[in-house]
């Protein structure tokens, strides 16, 4: 049975889709940049392969990766194909496949690498607007960037993503395009924030994430258009928590470094041969934007003092701007 | 005395960023950042140019006494080889 398709807005383009999106997307009209629908089969998926994950489910690598510059075939096994092209993004699921996980990897991974095919940067973070402009919070998985996004929800600034930042950089400015409204919290953390998180679904069955919708009635509010960036924070969080919260520059060298490690399905673009492409802009936005390592200690009960630090840093640096 | 050329691994990106070079080694994903000797020492050696030439270059361009620039130029192609950032191309 085919799906009507719909269109939302998605990264700031219109998406038509047979995905009953999960996290409240702003509806479209249009015309549609990309097709993200369900097909029979891919035809004719590319055999080379790019990059295989080094973790592991169900005795499969978690994510193995095929194809050229134009045409990239993601599998993930045991769930779901999905063929990325600049127009198209097509998917066959695994039999009796969790669409819920289907979407994520649609909206991240996939995304990122849709908007790479065409020529937008795409880094895997979180952005909150603060004063009229965006801050990135930027590192690899594990390191606290939702839980950080989610206190300054909780103090009132909009959520521009949480997934994937797409930025375009302009001769004046780099500007962030809006992700999707949803942040992704471990249980733990989500209660801190939402009353009712133990009722939402879970990204994945055996990872203890939570998709808190935001914007509406969920959890704080959405910036839905696309927004200058300020600053960037690198961040790094110790496991001591007698850690002072510390706020300094990187060299331009950390600073690249830091962008290249937070793109989205970095090893991906390595493989196609996209780094050398990427570089130069990435450097322009070390270039443009001031990049910060926020160290601070591991645990809830710091996060106040960390978002007011980081909040200060913002404040003091505006300050001088117009000065 | 045979000329002593090196170039460049096929693995590494150069990026010019805040008037730094950055060298990026995408076999395991290690950066280095470069002073401005270093970046002219990899130019000079990017187009060609051998060891003994290199360094008549940066005597020419730098207020550096010999002993001490041919000390250095050999000290970063030790570091830029064991990081298989260059290879021997004589």
């Amino acid at each position: 049975m085919t799906r009507q398709l719909l269109k939302y807005f998605v990264y700031g383009f219109v998406w038509q889709t047979d995905l009953r999106l999960s996290s409240c997307l702003t509806s479209a009209d249009g015309q549609t940049d990309v097709e993200l629908r369900r097909v029979h089969e891919l035809s004719e998926p590319p055999a080379n392969c790019l990059f295989t994950s080094p973790l592991v489910r169900n005795g499969l690598p978690f994510l193995k990766t095929y194809g050229t510059e134009q045409r990239l075939l993601i599998r993930y096994p045991g769930l779901v194909d999905i063929m990325v092209t600049p127009r198209h993004i097509h998917y066959v699921p695994a039999p009796d496949s969790d669409m819920a996980l289907i979407e994520a990897q649609c909206l991240g991974p996939a995304s990122a690498l849709w908007l790479e095919f065409n020529s937008i940067l795409a880094l895997h973070t979180s952005a909150v607007v603060v004063d009229e402009s965006a801050i990135i919070l930027v590192e690899s998985s594990g390191s606290g960037k939702s839980t950080l996004a989610a206190t300054f929800l909780s103090h009132q600034h909009a959520l521009l993503t949480d997934d994937i930042l797409p930025l375009t950089v302009t001769p004046q400015a780099v500007w962030g395009r809006p992700g999707y409204p949803q942040i992704r919290l471990y249980s733990d953390v989500a209660q801190r924030f939402v009353a009712d998180a133990e009722t939402r679904s879970s990204v994945h069955p055996k990872i203890g994430k939570k998709m808190i919708p935001v914007g509406g009635s969920g959890f704080g509010t959405f910036h839905d258009r696309p927004v200058k960036i300020s600053y960037i924070y690198v961040l790094n969080r110790v496991e001591d928590d007698n850690a002072r919260i510390a706020i300094q520059d990187l060299t331009p060298a950390e600073g690249l470094h830091a962008l290249i490690r937070g793109s989205s399905a970095a090893n991906t673009l390595q493989a196609l041969g996209l780094q050398a492409h990427r570089l130069p802009r990435l450097a322009r936005i070390v270039e443009m934007l001031p990049i910060r390592r926020l160290t601070y200690p591991s645990g809830m009960h710091h996060l106040n003092d960390i978002y007011h630090a980081v909040a200060t840093d913002v404040d003091i640096r505006h300050k001088k701007s117009f000065h | 005395m045979p000329r002593t050329f090196y170039k460049l691994s096929n693995d590494i990106l150069l990026q010019e960023v805040a008037n730094e070079m950055v060298i990026l080694n995408l076999a395991d994903g290690q950066y280095y950042g470069l002073n401005e000797i270093g970046a002219r020492i990899i130019q000079l050696m990017s187009r060609g140019e051998d060891i003994t030439s290199i360094t008549q270059n940066l005597l020419e361009e730098f207020d550096v006494e010999q002993t001490v620039l041919e000390r250095d130029v050999q000290d970063l192609i030790d570091e830029l080889q064991q990081h298989a950032l260059i290879e021997s191309a004589s």
